[in-house]
């Protein structure tokens, strides 16, 4: 067992492929995936506190060339209602494979571990219209003209793995690499 | 699938009876049989709703929270050394219990097993007897459909 020293903000891309896979007795055992997320700073990470520490995290699911924003299997497509054993209650394995790079063309997935949230959310953007021809006006047309996705998930367990994600951060040795990309500023006149 | 709430408490007499050291295990006994120590009395305990389905109206499916008592009594010389041996079986139990496979298969993924307390009882004047009395939560999903199986 080595320590290992992450370096915050350095990595400020975390894109890639995260899937839930349902090990739920209750319910269906579905597997969702999505096929290329990209996570954003989240709530804060919390180092003090009298409850267990969680690494939330939030991404944009972005949607492939077809308008996809990934895949949900059923266990059971001729499932019956109504039956008490269509109820719902989640449990699983959520495995995060990042996007691949020069440097890392197959990358392995990634357990996640202790996973107390994973939601995902839908936005629709609509353009409404109105028929204003009578006394009350009615909306009579509303095309969907944007979709977006986003996923909320709060993991527990705080492994290198997982901080690195959370905290967008590369290892040591890219503080280097990213100030050395930095543009020197202009040299004042004199 | 049978009832698992019997298949629980079997199971846990069973495991407590494993346990090294422990010479005999009972269910719902005021006693064991010829006063065997170190003995495990297993009290079945509540079952309690931990929660259901939103609209569920009929108790096909919910979650219960099964609570046993696992008394250990056993002899000691004195109340230090009665100390010492039942936090050694309090330790033996709760780990055999914990992480028997068997009974982690009967709560499913869905359900668990808790260990929720410890309570030592205050020992009777002039006995050599101790107890403590062990409380393990199980939850597990309920199917009104396995009650007539």
């Amino acid at each position: 067992m080595a320590a290992s020293t992450l370096s915050i903000g350095t990595a400020p891309q975390q894109r890639g492929t995260l899937v839930f896979t349902g090990a739920n007795d209750i319910g269906p055992q579905v597997v969702l995936t999505l096929t290329l997320v990209q996570f954003s700073p989240s709530g804060s990470i919390n180092f003090i506190g009298d409850d267990y520490g969680i690494l939330e995290l939030t991404g944009e699911v972005l949607a492939d060339e077809d308008g996809s924003f990934g895949t949900l299997v059923h266990p059971d497509d001729a499932a019956d209602t109504p039956d008490e054993r269509n109820y719902y209650l989640g449990t699983g394995v959520v495995t995060w494979t990042p996007e691949a790079t020069t440097a890392v063309p197959t990358p392995t997935a990634l357990d996640l571990g202790n996973c107390n949230a994973f939601e995902v959310t839908q936005e629709y953007e609509n353009k409404e219209h109105w028929n204003r021809r009578g006394g009350t006006r009615f909306k009579d047309y509303n095309p969907v003209t944007g979709q977006a996705a986003n996923v909320r998930i709060e993991l527990d367990e705080w492994t290198a793995a997982n901080l690195r994600i959370a905290m967008f951060a590369g290892t040591a040795g890219a503080i280097g690499t990213a100030r050395a990309t930095r543009r020197a500023p202009p040299a004042r006149a004199a | 699938m049978a009832d698992p709430r019997e298949a629980i408490l079997n199971r846990v007499v069973a495991v407590c009876a494993a346990v090294t050291g422990i010479q005999t295990a009972v269910r719902n006994r005021l006693d064991a049989a010829a006063l065997r120590r170190p003995a495990s009395i297993v009290h079945d305990g509540a079952e309690q709703l931990l929660d259901a389905p939103q609209g569920e109206r009929r108790s096909r499916l919910q979650r219960m929270e099964l609570s046993p008592s696992i008394k250990v009594v056993l002899r000691g010389d004195d109340g230090a050394e009665a100390g010492a041996l039942m936090t050694l079986y309090r330790s033996r139990i709760v780990f055999a219990v914990l992480n028997d496979a068997e009974l982690l298969g009967l709560v499913g993924s869905n359900g668990g097993i808790r260990y929720e307390s410890a309570t030592v009882a205050l020992p009777d004047a002039e006995a050599r007897e101790y107890s403590i009395t062990l409380e393990i939560i199980f939850t597990y999903p309920f199917y009104l459909s396995d009650l007539g199986a």
